[in-house]
């Protein structure tokens, strides 16, 4: 399948330099986590912050597991804040 | 010794007076709000003879603590018609506290057309009269008047736009580098304006720091308490790198970006406008990341902003100015955001309102969506010279929606609803409801929560456990914002509990008392609803507890959203 992973912040230093510095799109096998996808830019799991899938937030406790289908948008955060 | 300075401008009268018991143990927002409540009639005209202008520091500020410099100001708000506390950061707050003036209270009204200026130094208060740097913008005035001194004096001013009593109008302060912090909501520009104020300049010369009664206690608190603030990944990290326009990126992910005059909750340019952008266009511009907004600010969330040719432009930068002239008025150039910032707070008007009134007055055509240039062009010409459509436009949005008979109008009790869609960010949207100040992202700021995952995770779609969390934030926050602390350290407050406890060890330490959690819980709850009975007395309603109905008849894409509390779920918010 294949998926969007958009990051932000300190963790677009992991995108690849043809990516354009903002998105990657990744083609990852049938039944992949949001483990998975970060592991294929070498992004480690414990810099994802904040997760969201299609614009929806992804609870921390459910990322290791969450598993992501053809088409999702995934979206990653490092610890960001403001007001 | 500490003391209140009462300056009286009916009399042309200044007196120091000893901190009455009422108010002893009182600072910031507690101590503007209390003098308020007590001596302000509720029904008083804001612009009138009877209206207090107030400004305090922080319980703690003047010390040797973290963050722990703001200043607040206080008055009835011309704006929204009920008590209103702004507050900031800048050099004022701590030479105030080092003075050992705990609150200036500014009153009365001068009886002939004159204006005035307002000098603090040790043992001696001058209030003398001003010719020379009437309609003068903050900009000038301020190194003005640090020559006039021939030192940095703190400087705390009002442009043209307060000048002129108008409902955006702000009240500035002075940073470390001469450049400008606001006192941004709620008009309290036009009341300085209507006392005829135009600047109160403070020197702390041979004045010592403020000394703890406890010093060693006090020490080991303030480590405690500052290390919280380096090991929390938002304060230590996120906050001095980006700053807090890192928020446009994330706020569109979620849907919550309100653009285009609150139409959708996602900006197609939103990566022309954020802080990964702006970060790199500061470097490369040879600019400065990051920054303190005064002296002993360790987060250091603000920033230097250069222009093309690598001149200062702006500075405290911020992620609201940005959200609103970007998304929502859809101008996607930087440099227009950037000069627009600094127009605004040279002419001193309060940069949320103005952007939020732009929105507004870019549905009734007065200019077209994404004209950045006019925007800058009308803060200048318009706004900042008062002409007719300047002061139409220089009332706010609530102002700019009536004369031009806009429905969609997004403020709450008048003021401008910040930042954060209320239907993709619901716990915010209770704070806008319920907020004493009307809507105010910082008076309880449930985007922490619901969006930023800090203090746990409330669904921000869901309304299940919104009012529960925008009451005890806004609790928490009316006893932050009394403590001088900069609200930012409420990140780490709600995630490590070393922060805020060594916050009270600081507090007690530096008293001599002796505090606990629940006391300052119980100071919170207490400034509110001292708040929010003035409000009562002033008129403000449930009926003004509520968003505007548009919210609720139309949906906000990408998740097709609305407003969707009932009356008696926001009237529950006050059940404490
Ligand atoms: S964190 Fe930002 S707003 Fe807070 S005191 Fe520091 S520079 Fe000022």
């Amino acid at each position: 399948m294949k998926i969007k992973l958009k990051l932000y912040a300190t963790l677009r230093d992991y995108l690849p330099a043809e990516s354009g510095g903002k998105e990657a799109m990744l083609e990852l096998p049938d039944a992949a986590t949001i483990p998975d996808a970060l592991a294929a830019l070498a992004v480690p799991v414990g810099l994802a912050h904040i997760v969201m899938i299609n614009c929806r937030h992804v609870l921390r406790a459910d990322v290791a597991g969450r598993r992501l289908m053809d088409g999702d948008q995934l979206a990653v955060f490092p610890a960001i804040g403001g007001g | 010794m500490d003391k209140i300075v009462r300056i009286n401008l009916s009399d042309l009268s200044s007196k120091i007076e000893p901190v009455p018991a009422a108010w002893v143990g009182l600072g910031g927002r507690a101590l503007t709000s209390a003098v308020v409540a007590s001596e302000v009639p509720p029904a008083c005209h804001a612009l009138g003879a009877n209206n207090k202008l107030v400004f305090a520091p922080g319980l703690l500020t003047g010390t040797a603590a973290a963050n722990s410099g703001r200043i607040s100001a206080g008055a009835k708000s011309p704006l929204t018609g009920g008590i209103k506390e702004s507050n900031a950061g800048g050099t004022a707050g701590r030479m105030l506290a080092k003075l050992g003036i705990r609150a200036l209270i500014v009153e009365g009204m001068p009886p002939e057309d004159k204006w005035y200026s307002v000098h603090l130094a040790k043992d001696a208060v001058t209030l003398q009269e001003e010719q020379e740097l009437l309609g003068q913008g903050n900009y000038a005035l301020v190194q003005a008047v640090q020559a006039r001194y021939g030192k940095p004096v703190g400087v705390i001013s009002i442009g043209p736009v307060g000048e002129m009593k108008m409902l955006t109008a702000n009240i500035s302060v002075a940073d470390p580098e001469s450049h400008i912090r606001s006192l941004g909501r709620g008009g309290l520009g036009a009341v300085m304006g209507a006392k005829k104020i135009k600047f109160i300049s403070i020197d702390d010369t041979g004045t010592p720091p403020v000394m703890p009664k406890d010093a060693a206690k006090f020490k080991e608190a303030a480590r405690i308490f500052a290390k919280t603030l380096l090991d929390h990944p938002v304060s230590g990290q996120g906050l001095p790198t980006y700053g807090t326009n890192v928020l446009v990126n994330i706020l569109n992910e979620a849907g919550g970006l309100p653009t285009r005059n609150f139409t959708s909750g996602q900006y197609a340019d939103h990566d022309k406008i954020s802080g990964e952008t702006m970060h790199d266009t500061i470097v490369a511009r040879g600019g400065q990341p990051t920054h303190a907004c005064h002296p002993g600010c360790q987060i250091q969330c603000s920033q230097v902003y250069n222009d093309k040719d690598g001149k200062y432009l702006t500075s405290g930068f911020e992620y609201e100015t940005i959200w609103g002239m970007g998304a929502d008025c859809c101008i996607n150039d930087l440099d227009d955001i950037a000069m627009a910032d600094r127009i605004m707070d040279d002419i001193g008007c309060d940069s949320i309102e103005t952007a939020v009134m732009f929105g507004v007055a870019m549905e009734a055509g007065v200019l077209p969506f994404g004209d950045g240039k006019g925007v800058v062009r009308m803060l200048k010409d318009e706004i900042g010279r008062g002409t007719t459509l300047g002061r139409i436009l220089g009332g706010g949005a609530a102002q700019v929606g009536r004369v031009y008979g806009i429905t969609r109008v997004p403020v709450v009790k008048n003021q401008g609803i910040p930042a954060y869609d209320p239907r993709a960010v619901k716990g915010i949207g209770v704070t806008y409801a319920m907020s004493t100040m009307g809507a105010d992202h910082t008076s309880g700021y449930a985007v922490a929560t619901n969006i930023l995952g800090v203090g746990g995770h409330v669904d921000p779609l869901s309304k299940v456990g919104q009012v529960e969390l925008a009451r005890n934030l806004n609790i928490a926050t009316a006893a932050i914002d009394s403590t001088g602390m900069c609200l930012f350290i409420a990140f780490p407050a709600l995630d490590i509990p070393e922060c805020l406890s060594s916050l009270i060890d600081m507090i007690n330490a530096c008293f001599g008392i002796n505090l606990s959690g629940d006391d300052v819980t119980a100071l919170g709850k207490s400034v509110l609803k001292t708040e929010h009975a003035f409000n009562v007395a002033a008129g403000l309603t449930k009926e003004h507890d509520r968003l505007p109905e548009f919210f609720s008849k139309e949906a906000l894409p990408p998740h097709n959203v609305l407003w969707d509390f009932t009356p008696d779920e926001l009237d529950s918010y006050w059940n404490f």
